[in-house]
């Protein structure tokens, strides 16, 4: 397969629309890779209602077995955001170097955001009333954490909800 | 995999118009992923506007990056011309015939305007971002000149996406084969 420099999970930027993220909770969503790149820059679109530092971290998965995500690769980046002011979240450290070959991948986000409840990140949701059937698409995990677990199964995580059903805006790029 | 069609936004909404560009020589520019070969025959792209009589040329350029420049590939243009409400599809002739292979292309787009300026591009909704993303260039604008596209430029040259919308208006550009 070709190699690209760049791979996003839609084609048209930045959406409009926020969906909120609660302090330690670690959001899990699927995303394709559609030629090989280089997992060297991560971004991703967030704000805060209140000036604050937003401290996350973002792993990189793979799917084992249709049921069980395995951590690859990481990042943590520490951010001091100004009320309302929309930005991106960058990481340009990882844990290791990886080169994205074309399939679906999944990422795990969680992020500490000190006396504020949550922080917003940028892309698209719905909540439908039932869950979905089929492969695992996205999900967030019910307890608190401060941290990326090494794997996690998909049957553990609630996949209703908007919180769970929302897809951030992500940008890989090399 | 050759493909018939690509759409560089796949959501069309009849509410997306907004505000043209105007006569500018600053053209904005935008990566996407082209998943298949597709031949490179009808560039459409939609306009929206009212009043009295207006002439607008809309250009439209595609690029490839070769390591810090990019590179024209190809362009295309097409003036049109109204008196009255319009809503159209505005079709683009080519200026060499040209079979596109998979991946990143670039999209560089702009107008010129005459008479009654005011026309509203069809395009998704964006949002001002305060600062850029990290790694290599994704979209923003970049300056041409009042009607041309180089035949080059550095990519340090393109101006990314932050701190106001306009470098993040993206029209709906249409490629059918």
């Amino acid at each position: 397969m070709a190699q690209i420099n760049f791979n996003q999970n839609w084609n048209y930027g930045i959406a409009g629309s926020a969906f909120q993220v609660s302090n330690g909770t670690l959001t899990f969503f699927a995303f394709n890779v559609l030629d090989s790149v280089s997992w060297n820059n991560v971004n991703l679109v967030g704000s805060m209602g209140a000036s604050a530092q937003l401290t996350y971290s973002l792993g990189l998965y793979s799917m084992n077995g249709g049921t069980q995500l395995s951590l690859v690769n990481s990042g943590e980046g520490s951010f001091s955001l100004s009320a309302g002011h929309r930005v991106y979240l960058s990481l340009s450290s990882t844990s290791a170097t990886s080169n994205l070959t074309p399939g679906t991948w999944y990422a795990g986000i969680v992020g500490l955001t000190g006396s504020v409840a949550q922080f917003s990140l940028f892309g698209a949701g719905f909540n439908p009333g039932n869950a979905y059937t089929g492969a695992f698409l996205n999900g967030r995990m019910t307890a608190s954490t401060n941290a990326l677990p090494a794997t996690y199964a998909t049957s553990d995580l609630d996949i209703t909800g908007i919180d769970a059903m929302s897809f951030p805006y992500l940008l890989i790029t090399a | 995999m050759r493909i018939n069609q690509f759409l560089n936004i796949p959501v069309l909404e009849s509410s997306d118009a907004r505000a043209g560009f105007g006569n500018s020589g600053s053209v904005h520019f935008h990566g996407f992923y082209i998943p298949g070969s597709i031949s490179l025959n009808n560039i459409a792209c939609a306009l929206s506007g009212s009043g009295g009589n207006k002439t607008i040329t809309v250009r439209w350029a595609l690029y490839s990056q070769n390591a810090n420049t990019f590179s024209l590939a190809n362009s295309a243009s097409q003036t049109f011309s109204a008196s009255t409400s319009f809503y159209s599809w505005i079709t683009m002739v080519t200026s060499a015939t040209q079979d596109i292979t998979p991946g990143i292309w670039y999209f560089a787009f702009g107008t010129n305007t005459g008479g009654s300026a005011a026309f509203s591009m069809i395009m998704h909704d964006w949002a001002t971002v305060q600062n850029n993303p990290a790694g290599v260039f994704v979209r923003g604008r970049f300056s041409t000149g009042a009607t041309g596209f180089a035949a080059s430029f550095a990519t340090s040259d393109a101006v990314k996406e932050s701190g106001t919308v306009a470098n993040n208006q993206v029209p709906y550009i249409l490629i059918t084969a």
